[in-house]
């Protein structure tokens, strides 16, 4: 999140529906929600639409947030919501391609260049296969590097539940992926 | 938590961030307004009210043409055995009259039986009659998702 955006966001402006504002706010959170969407296994037309309704609910709703959590909580929380619901409406969203990976600078030779863009699309590919909770709470730790209170919050749900979430995930990744996917890596 | 050093969660957190950020449209909130105005955010009061009165007198009239088609019909299978509705009244004198006729005393029988499954089943319908309409009259549950719908914009 653009934390300086954010706290530029004029929650008043917001509620009155200002185009301007609006904007703002769709900029400071559009890559967050673009990858709650890419953990969720929506890419290119498909991911816009699902960030476009997001940001619908966010817009409808405005008028009514009350300021009792953090503006960027609260419309995480939308689109964990709403990106479910569209993903569970897209039936074949998860055959749809993957992102390239990008090319590591650090990658020693073309080979393990080669390896490691393998084992991140397989990685990737497992994780838009989890339920959609825990495919959240694994975008939002790992890739966000949220706390676990953090997560909580976004996902409106006690902190113990993102731990099982996590751990759930992680046990389901370990069974997907193939076993000697993390040796792989060294 | 983000400390650990099991290998398969560093592999996990390196690969997560290895991942590309999706580019989002450049008119993402100009499509997110069009969008939110496009169909209303709630369902107004009045007629969410007017719905859920309408769907409650719905329901309450299914239960009562039901319960009326079935008491009817218990009804007219009783006359057709030439049953009677009224507990107690089992053709004892009917039975005794021909006491010797140990057929007639059978059928007799049968049609007591007949008769206190007649009631067991007007008791059914009567009480199966009033729970419907009971539920049909609870304000909130069928109607959950009209209220859920109301409250989510």
């Amino acid at each position: 999140v653009d934390e300086a955006a954010v706290e530029n966001l004029d929650v008043s402006a917001l509620r009155r529906g200002d185009a301007t504002a609006f904007a703002c706010l769709v900029r400071a959170h559009q890559r967050l929600v673009m990858g709650l969407c890419q953990s969720r296994g929506m890419y290119g037309p498909d991911a816009d639409d699902a960030a476009a309704e997001v940001f619908a609910a966010v817009y409808r709703a405005l008028p009514r947030f009350e300021g009792r959590s953090a503006l960027s909580t609260w419309v995480y929380r939308i689109a964990c919501r709403v990106i479910a619901k569209s993903r569970r409406r897209l039936r074949s969203a998860a055959s749809g391609p993957l992102d390239e990976p990008r090319v590591d600078p650090q990658a020693t030779s073309p080979i393990q260049s080669a390896v490691d863009d393998e084992r991140d699309r397989l990685v990737w590919s497992a994780v838009a296969q989890l339920e959609p909770r825990q495919a959240m709470a694994i975008e939002l730790f790992y890739r966000r590097d949220w706390s676990v209170q953090q997560v909580a919050e976004a996902m409106g749900c006690p902190e113990n539940t993102v731990k099982t979430l996590l751990f759930r995930a992680r046990n389901r990744l370990k069974a997907m992926l193939p076993g000697d996917i993390d040796s792989a890596k060294d | 938590m983000s400390q650990s050093h099991d290998p398969f969660d560093d592999l996990l957190r390196t690969t997560m961030r290895r991942r590309p950020e999706a580019s989002a449209p450049d008119d993402l909130a100009a499509r997110a307004i069009q969008m939110a105005q496009a169909r209303p955010a709630t369902i107004e009061p009045h007629r969410l009210w007017r719905f859920r009165l309408m769907a409650q007198l719905a329901s309450l009239a299914a239960v009562i043409l039901i319960g009326v088609f079935i008491y009817f019909g218990v009804r007219q299978l009783a006359l057709h055995q030439d049953l009677t509705l009224t507990p107690g009244n089992t053709y004892t004198e009917y039975s005794s009259a021909t006491a010797t006729d140990s057929s007639t005393a059978a059928s007799a029988s049968s049609s007591s039986d007949s008769s206190r499954w007649t009631w067991i089943m007007m008791v059914g319908v009567v009480g199966l009659t009033g729970l419907g309409a009971a539920a049909a009259m609870r304000p909130s549950p069928p109607f959950a998702g009209a209220a859920g719908m109301a409250r989510f914009a």
